[in-house]
């Protein structure tokens, strides 16, 4: 399966992906322990923002931790620049540390309170000098005059600002951004968002991007993946996966955002699913989402359905009856 | 008039968190009240339930024809959860760990109504039963920890909405949730509504759950008004740089698609500090129209919300640089 | 529940049987002789080992240890010949000062330090909690920081430096009380309270002071919680909200420690029964240590881990039934 999962019809012209997921599996808790993230596959192309969405207990935190390694995988491969670096040990993830960095939802509690702008930005390697440090914050809307202030002197958005600094200094080739704008006023995420994206456009960077929020992921991410319950239920475009949902979460997830517009609000067709997501510890049999779902038949209660191609151009859906 | 808000002042050792600030809410119709971190929403609310506890609240607040402010604490007390009721952003940490969900929602009742334990147990099923909660003779005996997020929601909905209040305050009810969930909330918190005439006051950042439930937006910006209009007005011709800014700036599903990984028009800067705000209008570092046309009033003096646009006295706007007419000057 | 506090029964064995071994192993690495000690200053090197042999400690350390943990259960004679001893059970073994049995020692000596214990307990209770509550509610005032002073000061002032003061004032110069002298509670419990009274506000001085401050701060970060302004909301009297939300959480922090302080007393405060004279099972530890005592050294050390493993047992326990979190996990 795996095989077809990596070869869609447009495999020729298709550059190798940075990042390279294939069946990635953490469970907690032994053999019989919680499957936070159960079997999830996606790649990252350099340069690209690939959006990962869903709702609290979905395994996507848990997915951007293994790719950092701050996690070691008990299933499945994490492929980085064609290394399989799924089991590399502390020494050898060093290198890699560099390559792959990451940015934090709550930024002021991400970094170190006792330390310095400047030696937040550095890092414990050292690797900019004070030059190198003003050069950076400038680049992320800071200036010179913050690089000798603590954390707690700057608001929500400025701290994450030396988040994204900090992230920089190793000049990676993927950041992955976990809820990097959920916890900031609304004024302050269109700086950040705007700010993000620039810097994808002069560096080059490419982007893991893990949110709830799927009007941010909708504006950041050429390729949006939608996850629940630790399994990718829907990827693809962002043009297929929201003018065109596949599958029944994905309808329903886009339908229940609220839309800032009173009029779209009181015509658009909703969609309220029953219930709450359901735990990880105890997950439906065949297709976890069918409890909830309206579609759902006997297949979906005792089959899970597999990713599979669905409809133009790669998107892929985990549905028995796909839209 | 349910509630008739006017000149509403809080001020804290620290500053003055709410600085003037008058809306009204008739029954059975919901007041968005938007605004940042430090605008000074919820400060208001809590006013109005009489929750401050050190802090200086001057102004009026006039609850069903009868002032609060400077009322004694005794009578404030009586009104609060018997007629007017409030839910928090943590369903969760608002709950007591302790007790169970039907001790918690029995315990306001048994007080209000001064009815027999039993009475209230029976109230705290039913209303358990009205959130949508399944088997609630059962989870009555269960403790908040046994529930998840949306039902712990629904847990806070059934305890505020027992004694049948006539003002509902619901403090970012959903910014916890997820997003089923919170369509989930939202839809409860509607059909509430309709059912009982109950009026509510929302008060969040979103400005989506602010399109889809609320009759009349109340703008707040450091402790001011920046906009109050009908829901409808807001969205569709907002008057004050800082709605324009912000609806121009939010993040939507279904932007053009020139838009796409575009730069979005950011309002610059931060939201203003409670202990040095700008002199007068509190918007004008960040404003366009101000770095546009510089204008001393906006300096030294702060904006009074006045009517403008087409909203006729019902749309006011609290901006120096527009006109009454409704062009910009 | 029964299950798991029979669980927690066994561990409570368990760790007993640690402690008992650990002791054992130290004494038997000693230097000290108790064969010699034992036998008196005029003994020849001869009678020495005869006293050994009939203590047994020619025997290797695992053989003794198996007679010692085999007698608590079963019993044992002790010694051979005409000089055996029969220990019945409970067996701790002799004293080798007084050839009395370790456990009438021992029960002898314990309603004393029981009684010390439980009354000074209740005093600093009573004492400790109602002032951290009155200065927590008062948070900031003179009163708050006149009592938080009293407490700093209490708690570091030593033992015997209290318990001499409150000699030479209450005893000496005003004569209200009399010098401490132990009557059981079945005899006189008049007598038995008025001759403790000393020593219990002596210890309670101490722990008060602590559980004064460690109230206070329990509280403060308790009626901080989003549940108490839930409370609030609801309309509940102040009084209702203290009590029954605020001090039911506050208070679990201190019944851990509480279990833990209790338990250790129990097993004998050492310096106060030693500065009042109070013939408790402290002053038998008291004497057991320096005379190398090993058979009541043992007796106390093995009551003392008895009470705090069954202390931190019961401080669980208490704890499941404040918290539900608890109870299933």
């Amino acid at each position: 399966m795996t095989e077809q999962l990596l070869t869609g019809p447009d495999t020729a012209n298709r550059t190798t992906p940075l990042l390279a997921v294939r069946d990635l599996r953490m469970t907690f808790g032994g053999r019989t322990g919680v499957k936070a993230v159960d079997g999830v596959t996606f790649d990252v192309r350099p340069g690209e923002t690939l959006g990962l969405v869903g709702e609290s207990g979905c395994g996507k935190t848990t997915t951007g931790r293994m790719i950092v390694r701050l996690l070691e995988p008990t299933g499945g491969t994490v492929t980085f620049d064609g290394r399989d670096i799924t089991h590399l040990g502390p020494r050898a993830l060093r290198p890699l540390r560099r390559d792959i960095q990451m940015i934090f939802q709550d930024p002021s509690a991400s970094l170190n309170p006792r330390q310095t702008v400047e030696r937040i930005v550095s890092g414990p390697l050292r690797l900019l000098d004070r030059r190198g440090v003003i050069e950076l914050l400038e680049r992320v809307g800071l200036g010179a005059e913050h690089a000798d202030r603590y954390p707690h002197e700057f608001s929500g958005g400025q701290a994450q600002r030396i988040g994204i600094a900090r992230a920089l200094a190793s000049r990676p080739k993927l950041i992955v951004c976990d809820e990097p704008v959920s916890a900031l006023d609304v004024s302050i995420q269109a700086q950040i968002v705007n700010l993000l994206v620039d810097l994808q456009r002069e560096l080059g960077l490419a982007y893991l991007f893990i949110a709830h929020d799927l009007s941010v992921v909708r504006h950041m991410c050429a390729r949006v993946a939608v996850m629940y319950l630790g399994r990718v239920v829907e990827i693809g475009s962002r043009e297929s996966v929201y003018t065109a949902p596949a599958h029944p979460y994905t309808r329903a997830l886009l339908s229940a955002v609220p839309v800032p517009d009173p009029e779209v609000e009181l015509t658009r067709e909703r969609i309220v699913l029953l219930g709450d997501p359901p735990s990880p510890a105890a997950p439906p049999p065949g297709c976890s989402f069918h409890p909830r779902c309206a579609l759902a038949r006997d297949i979906c209660r005792t089959e899970a359905p597999p990713l599979e191609i669905h409809g133009p151009g790669e998107r892929k859906v985990a549905c028995h009856f796909p839209g | 008039m349910i509630l008739q808000v006017r000149d509403l002042r809080v001020s804290f050792p620290a500053g003055t968190a709410v600085d003037g600030i008058s809306f009204g809410l008739e029954r059975g119709r919901t007041l968005g009240v938007v605004g940042e971190s430090g605008s000074g929403k919820s400060v208001s609310s809590l006013a109005i339930m009489g929750l401050h506890r050190e802090a200086a609240v001057s102004g009026s607040i006039v609850f069903d024809g009868e002032e609060l402010v400077g009322a004694p604490a005794s009578r404030v007390r009586e009104l609060r959860g018997r007629r007017m009721a409030m839910i928090f952003q943590d369903p969760l940490s608002s709950l007591h760990p302790f007790y169970t969900v039907g001790e918690q929602i029995a315990e306001a009742y048994r007080l209000h109504l001064r009815t027999s334990r039993r009475v209230a147990r029976e109230r705290a099923v039913e209303m358990l039963a009205e959130v949508g909660i399944p088997e609630p003779r059962r989870r009555a005996d269960e403790y908040p920890h046994h529930f998840s997020g949306g039902m712990r929601q629904r847990v806070m909905i059934a305890m505020a909405l027992s004694c049948e209040p006539d003002l509902l305050i619901a403090d970012e009810p959903t910014t916890a949730l997820d997003v089923t969930v919170q369509a989930q909330i939202l839809e409860l918190i509607r059909k509430i509504q309709e059912d009982r005439a109950v009026a509510v006051m929302m008060i969040t950042h979103d400005l989506g759950v602010v399109a889809r439930v609320a009759d009349e937006v109340l703008v707040m910006y450091g402790g001011r008004t920046a906009e109050h209009a009908p829901a409808r007005e807001i969205f569709r011709s907002p008057r004050h740089p800082y709605t324009r800014g912000l609806l121009a700036s939010v993040l939507r599903l279904t932007a053009g698609e020139e838009e796409d990984g575009g730069r979005l028009p950011a309002i610059p800067g931060n939201p203003p500090s409670l202990l040095a705000p700008p002199s007068g209008c509190r918007f004008h570092p960040r404003c366009a129209r101000y770095a546009a046309a510089p204008d001393d009033a906006c300096v030294t003096e702060a904006p009074e919300p006045r009517p403008a646009g087409p909203g006729g006295a019902t749309h006011r706007t609290a901006c120096h640089l527009i006109d009454i007419s409704g062009g910009r000057r | 529940m029964t299950l798991y506090a029979l669980r927690r029964l066994a561990a409570v064995a368990g760790v007993l049987l640690v402690i008992c071994a650990v002791t054992f192993a130290i004494f038997y690495l000693l230097p000290s002789d108790p064969a010699a000690h034992a036998c008196g200053k005029t003994c020849t090197p001869e009678q020495v080992t005869l006293v050994r042999e009939q203590m047994g400690l020619d025997r290797p350390v695992h053989e003794q240890f198996g007679g010692y943990v085999a007698g608590i259960f079963a019993g044992r004679t002790l010694g051979t010949g005409p000089a055996a001893l029969e220990c019945s059970v409970p067996c701790f073994g002799y004293s080798y000062q007084n050839a009395l049995p370790v456990w009438d020692l021992l029960t002898d000596r314990l309603p004393v330090s029981v009684s010390l214990a439980v009354g000074s307990a209740v005093l600093w209770l009573a004492g400790g909690l109602a002032v951290g509550l009155v200065a927590a509610l008062r948070r900031g005032t003179v009163l708050d920081r006149s009592l938080m002073a009293a407490t700093l000061a209490s708690a570091s002032v030593p033992v015997y430096f209290t318990a001499m003061m409150l000699l030479l004032v209450l005893v000496q110069q005003l004569e209200w009380l009399p010098y401490p002298d132990y009557r059981p509670i079945t005899e006189d419990p008049a007598a038995w309270a008025g001759n403790l009274l000393l020593p219990w506000m002596t210890l309670a001085s101490l722990y008060a002071a602590m559980y004064a401050r460690l109230t206070r701060a329990s509280m403060i970060e308790t009626m901080a919680e989003p549940y108490i302004r839930t409370a609030r909301a609801k309309g509940l009297h102040e009084r209702t909200v203290v009590t029954k939300h605020g001090l039911r959480s506050a208070l679990t922090p201190i019944v851990t420690i509480f279990g833990m302080d209790l338990g250790g007393l129990l097993a004998g405060a050492v310096i106060t029964e030693h500065v009042f004279g109070l013939p408790g099972v402290g002053q038998l530890t008291y004497d057991a240590i320096f005379k190398a005592d090993q058979p009541v050294v043992l007796g106390v050390t093995l009551l003392a881990a008895f009470f705090i493993t069954l202390a931190n047992l019961g401080v669980d326990l208490v704890y499941a039934l404040i918290d539900p979190r608890v109870r299933y996990a």
